[in-house]
């Protein structure tokens, strides 16, 4: 007699340390219930106390996330850093929370670097004057040392991140995150959560095995209460720059970001293509926009860029369902 | 603990699909190597580990389907009616699929020891494990239960660039 196995309760672990570790009714089945739930009752954590003071002199935090890998998230978020930070009245602050895969070393040219530490805390590696960088890579002892570490360890870090990096007075945070919905998001969420985040910037490509990852990573930002500042589709069209003809490399088979977009009510922030130069100047640890500004890419970047930051500033330019 | 005779008793092979990046071709890899193994004629499982981001069930055209429990365990999703492909994945226990999997480590832990212990496979000549981007608890767990069984390694997926 075949019965079938009940759905997933997709409910969230409430986290080890919250008043309901162990009770939540997401709880049942997971192994480490009976700890959690016998575990004395814990005074507030003062580490979000701390990182509330850190971020006091922060004006914009914008998270870029994606269900899927390799989509384009560190590319963006580090385009969006030079971008934004090309205008030297602005501060700009860039923190790369990929523990198992930090990119933004590399992209940003300065891999190699070393963190120091002062009395005000961590210093993040500047690589411009107006555009700092931290990243677990600036802690390894070699670019192929792996950090194989299991949740707590890894929040424990990015905690570590918001609460001892001197960051300074900084117009805009961008958050570089990890592919998926799991212990880094919950924990930025929730370590940034007495603080004001404008939102998320979610990336995707056009094909729907990516569509059905970031599908999912926009319901994550809905349960967490995440504002959405738009989709942003990558990879977007290729123009061979031999014969001009235009290709999809990632054909949209269900309509791409912008249908995607329209059916869960969140704002479609722009295409940007495919330009094999995007991928060398990351390679090689420079700014695309800098290296490569009149080419059709750098022009959708800008445009991207703009409306996150009018988003930021002036509020919502259109409706969304958060 | 596990019993090591819990753990995939009759299984010929077993390979894992990494990749430090995410979007590099583990997904499609796996899932066309499942099927040039049952065109070669094997007896075919497909593991997918990735909790936050299945892409395997899309790719074999599963979605929406249920896993079915007899006694000796779940029953894997047989891709074909020859049963030459049996297929597991939390794709198959969502109720919608753009629910959203946002469990940490511990929870996502015991998921994949499930998968590994409890889903009545039968006799396989090759079990594939495909895997999510990175080196985290789903890797650890899925390593440290495997050493029983003598996995016979890892394929490792990359694209040309640096990152």
């Amino acid at each position: 007699m075949q019965v079938i196995v009940p759905s997933v309760s997709v409910l969230d672990c409430p986290g080890t340390e919250s008043e309901d570790a162990g009770k939540a009714s997401a709880c049942s089945g997971c192994p480490n219930q009976e700890i959690c739930a016998s575990a004395k009752p814990r005074a507030p954590d003062p580490d979000v106390g701390q990182v509330r003071e850190r971020m006091a002199g922060v004006k914009h935090k914008i998270l870029v996330l994606s269900g899927k890998g390799g989509v384009g998230k560190s590319t963006f978020s580090a385009q969006l850093a030079y971008g934004i930070a090309a205008d030297e009245a602005k501060q700009v602050a860039l923190l790369d929370i990929d523990i198992c895969g930090p990119s933004i070393p590399r992209i940003m040219g300065c891999d190699g670097e070393q963190v120091h530490q002062s009395n005000s805390g961590w210093s993040p590696i500047y690589v411009e004057d107006n555009l700092s960088v931290m990243s677990v890579g600036f802690l390894l002892g070699s670019p192929d040392d792996a950090v194989i570490w299991r949740g707590p360890k890894k929040n424990g870090l990015i905690k570590q991140f918001l609460r001892d990096v001197d960051w300074g007075d900084v117009d805009y945070l961008i958050v570089d995150t990890p592919p998926g919905t799991s212990d880094e998001h919950l924990s930025i969420v929730q370590y940034l959560s007495s603080t004001h985040v404008d939102g998320a910037v979610v990336i995707t490509t056009p094909q729907e095995v990516s569509l059905l990852d970031v599908r999912k990573e926009i319901s994550f930002c809905r349960k967490v209460k995440l504002p959405i500042i738009g989709v942003v589709e990558n990879m977007s069209g290729f123009v061979c720059p031999k014969c001009k003809h235009q290709s999809q490399i990632f054909p949209p088979t269900t309509g791409g970001a912008e249908k995607m977009a329209k059916d869960m009510g969140i704002p479609f922030l722009g295409r940007l293509p495919l330009d094999p130069r995007i991928g060398k100047s990351c390679d090689e640890g420079k700014s695309f926009l800098t290296e490569h500004e009149d080419s059709p890419a750098a022009a959708a970047y800008r445009s991207v860029i703009n409306e996150i930051t009018t988003h930021c500033t002036e509020g919502p330019t259109t409706d969304s369902q958060c | 603990g596990i019993m090591a005779d819990d753990i995939l008793p009759n299984v010929g092979h077993v390979l894992l699909v990494l990749s430090g990046k995410g979007g590099v071709g583990k997904s499609t890899v796996a899932t066309q190597l499942a099927l040039a193994l049952v065109e070669a004629g094997k007896k075919v499982g497909l593991l997918d580990i990735d909790l936050c981001g299945p892409s395997v069930a899309k790719m074999l055209d599963l979605e929406g389907r249920d896993i079915h429990q007899c006694s000796d365990g779940w029953l894997p999703v047989y891709a074909d009616p020859s049963q030459q492909l049996g297929v597991m994945s939390i794709a198959f226990m969502l109720s919608h699929r753009d629910d959203a999997i946002v469990w940490r480590g511990p929870k996502k832990n015991a998921m994949i020891k499930q998968f590994l212990t409890d889903v009545a496979w039968g006799e396989l000549e090759y079990l594939i494990i495909d895997t999510p981007p990175g080196t985290s608890d789903e890797h650890i767990t899925v390593v440290e239960n495997l050493q029983s069984c003598n996995p016979d390694g890892a394929i490792l997926v990359s694209t040309p660039q640096v990152r």
